[in-house]
């Protein structure tokens, strides 16, 4: 038995009635443990031929079909692919192998059966022994792999990596002595059989690694003396396993327990598997997958479920804090309300009040401002004498934007009705023009000063930057443009040439 | 599944392959087991599931309640605090008549008491109409509206400093706007004898404010109780 990596002790069944019952009676305290079948027969025939490298379902129809022609009368074949030709059309190299003798089998299947125990496969201990070659790496020359099991030593001859042929050799001594000089002929016959084989160059080395317990080792030792022709390498049963970190494996002195332990962990594909079998091992790992989904469904749903009551709890937690603030916020509103001023008016119409009133005293239009500014700077033009000045405020539209808005304000009717806000500075502070009228005097007929004076008027206006100024009128029109009238000779004190400026101020 | 049993060459039962009856009850526990499993964990998530959804609704009526409470006792704050801060400057507006109807009669007599003290020329003046104040919508208004009285004022002047006197004079008795001033010098004017050497025409506006659509001549304006 196979459990938590370690492999039990074994239980031995004879190859009989008795046995077969005994064996079926022994699964029935294991229903639900898949049974994986290692065979260890005479009766098993290795065929390599080729056959055209093809795929899908046409390979694997020409290989049930070569696979009949060879083992028509066993149901347990097998191939397995071992490269490709590297010559003319690079055919598949196959190895098609077989259990002639399936009557040795059948009792077997059928008492594990009865049980209907999962089998989760039926292995070929030759074929297996490629899991031992690729472990212990002997190379990729002829190397032949003997292992000595319970039925017997089994020769397996691996070439270029690839299981060429096996056969196992039938033991008539337990002895050490007799089976190392037992080992020692079948060596030589099967070196004769390759090179008949033509597997094997006469003189070629053939390297044999045994693998059994010490004493067997210790006696080959002595029957195989190292030759040119043959390199040996000796393993002990218990170095291997420690190779394969297999923690259990029964210490009987062949190596039956290390390739049943093997065959646990590794589980390979099935060497001749049929499809009854396989179906029941299907099965049985559906049952498994259906626990572990009930297992993974039912701690997700616990974990989920218990997310939500972690939420709910942390929820509840929070409603009581919320609840806590709303009872102070309620508390402090009923505090804000007992000790609120008493008004009977609105506190917004009071603070609209009082904001209005800000502005419009803020924004207020002074004249006192821009007179200033036109005093100061009459103050240096003694020639320079106002008559008339018209001060008002401006609401920023130019003439033909004034005139439109006038219109639209009578087509509407709201000439009569309202008042543009903008005029008394909401929400700003409007611009101010003022037009000023005046003449030069005394005048003496002198045009150049009377104009410089004016101009020089313009550009002290205009060094304040809020200023714009506009001269509406000269004291003489001096443009190109125009046509000009003069006099001169008469008396200059009739002669008062005037000017007229508009200024534009923005606060 | 065939009906000779490969392995053994034996006949298989002459009975038909059924699933259920051959198979299933190899996972029947195990199908059953998946569906007890499945049917507890979807009972579980569904009833806590409801269970927070309950708790989750409980919690955001007691969120918006707590929301409502707190903009309830910010607003008062707020109105306490602009009650605090508006009242004693919203007092006087009203005594300065800037709350309220007009009170043009309170204006003639102001008129006649800046010129009488002032020893201002003759003057004439006309009031229109009041108006009200189209304003821009981004200045709160709250529930009143501004209102207007053109008035246009003719008067001559020994100097302009008498204007200023004037202006200066109605300023301090109720809020107006000026709008325009026209100062021209008189033409039989002489600066050698005590005669009016300017004339002066101006325009501003009476600016009151009142509750919307109330009554602008409504001679009571709105009492006031300071103090809690």
């Amino acid at each position: 038995m196979w459990q938590s990596g370690r492999l039990s002790d074994a239980v031995s069944f004879q190859n009989d009635a008795n046995g077969w019952q005994a064996l079926s009676v022994h699964l029935s305290e294991f229903t639900q443990v898949p049974v994986f079948l290692l065979m260890d027969l005479i009766e098993e025939d290795f065929q390599r031929d080729t056959m055209p490298h093809v795929l899908g379902k046409t390979r694997k129809n020409l290989i049930e079909r070569r696979l009949l022609q060879l083992y028509r009368d066993t149901p347990f074949r097998h191939a397995s692919h071992q490269g490709r030709e590297k010559n003319g059309r690079k055919d598949d190299i196959m190895l098609f192998s077989g259990m002639t003798n399936p009557a040795l089998i059948a009792p077997w299947i059928e008492a594990i059966q009865q049980q209907q125990v999962p089998i989760a496969g039926i292995f070929s201990a030759a074929l297996f022994s490629a899991v031992l070659f690729n472990q212990f790496k002997p190379g990729n020359e002829s190397i032949l792999l003997i292992t000595h099991q319970s039925s017997g030593l089994r020769q397996n001859f691996f070439h270029n990596g690839y299981l060429r042929f096996s056969r196992l050799i039938q033991l008539t001594s337990d002895e050490p002595d007799a089976i190392a000089d037992l080992s020692s002929q079948e060596i030589a016959k099967t070196r004769l059989f390759l090179a008949n084989a033509r597997l094997l160059q006469r003189g070629q080395a053939l390297h044999i690694v045994v693998l059994d317990n010490p004493d067997t080792l210790h006696a080959m030792q002595q029957h195989n003396p190292e030759s040119d022709t043959a390199s040996y390498r000796y393993i002990d049963l218990n170095d291997a396993a420690r190779q394969f970190r297999l923690r259990h494996v029964p210490d009987t002195g062949l190596a039956d327990g290390l390739l049943l332990a093997l065959l646990g962990r590794t589980t390979p594909e099935s060497h001749y598997a049929l499809q009854e079998q396989s179906h029941a091992y299907l099965l049985w790992q559906l049952r498994i997958i259906l626990y572990l989904f009930s297992v993974a469904a039912l701690a997700g749903c616990l974990l989920w479920s218990g997310a939500n009551t972690l939420e709910a709890i942390d929820t509840t937690k929070r409603l009581g804090e919320q609840e806590r603030l709303t009872a102070v916020n309620q508390r402090h509103y009923q505090e804000v309300l007992a000790s609120m001023p008493k008004t009977l008016v609105n506190p917004k119409d009071m603070k609209a009040s009082v904001n209005v009133h800000n502005l419009l005293l803020q924004n207020s239009s002074r004249p006192t401002e821009v007179m200033n500014l036109i005093g100061t700077a009459l103050a240096h033009l003694p020639r320079l004498r106002l008559d008339e000045l018209n001060w008002a405020v401006s609401d920023g539209k130019d003439a033909a934007a004034q005139a439109q808005a006038l219109a639209a304000a009578q087509a509407t009717g709201q000439n009569s009705t309202t008042l543009d806000a903008t005029l008394v500075g909401l929400p700003a502070r409007p611009a101010e023009t003022v037009t000023v009228k005046g003449v030069v005097v005394p005048f003496e007929h002198d045009y150049r000063s009377a104009l410089d004076s004016v101009n020089l008027l313009i550009a002290e206006l205009m060094k304040n930057k809020n200023v714009q100024v506009t001269a509406v009128q000269m004291p003489l029109d001096i443009s190109p443009s125009v046509a000009l009238n003069g006099e001169a000779g008469h008396d200059s004190k009739t002669l008062t040439p005037g000017f007229e400026l508009h200024i534009v101020w923005k606060p | 599944m065939a009906t000779n049993n490969q392995a053994t060459g034996k006949p298989a039962a002459a009975r038909q392959y059924s699933f259920l009856r051959d198979e299933f009850p190899m996972i029947r526990r195990a199908t059953l087991t998946f569906i007890l499993c499945a049917i507890i964990g979807t009972a579980l998530i569904f009833s806590t599931q409801y269970m927070l959804d309950k708790q989750v609704e409980i919690f955001n009526r007691a969120q918006a309640l707590q929301n409502s409470t707190r903009e309830q006792y910010r607003q008062a704050e707020n109105e306490k605090r602009e009650i605090l801060d508006n009242q004693p400057k919203y007092l006087p507006l009203t005594t300065q008549h800037f709350i309220g109807p007009e009170l043009r009669l309170d204006w003639i007599e102001s008129i006649q008491a800046i010129q009488k003290a002032a020893t201002l020329q003759p003057l004439d003046y006309e009031i229109a109409p009041q108006q009200l104040f189209v304003v821009d919508p981004a200045i709160d208004m709250a529930g009143l509206e501004l209102r207007g009285s053109k008035m246009t004022v003719k008067m001559n002047l020994l100097h302009e400093m008498e204007l200023f006197r004037f202006l200066d004079g109605l300023q301090a008795r109720q809020l107006y706007d000026l709008q325009s001033c026209h100062l021209k010098r008189n033409e039989n004017g002489d600066s050698t004898r005590i005669t009016p050497m300017l004339y002066a025409e101006c325009s501003l506006i009476w600016i009151t404010m009142g509750k919307a659509g109330g009554d602008s001549t409504d001679a009571a304006a709105p009492r006031l109780a300071a103090g809690p």
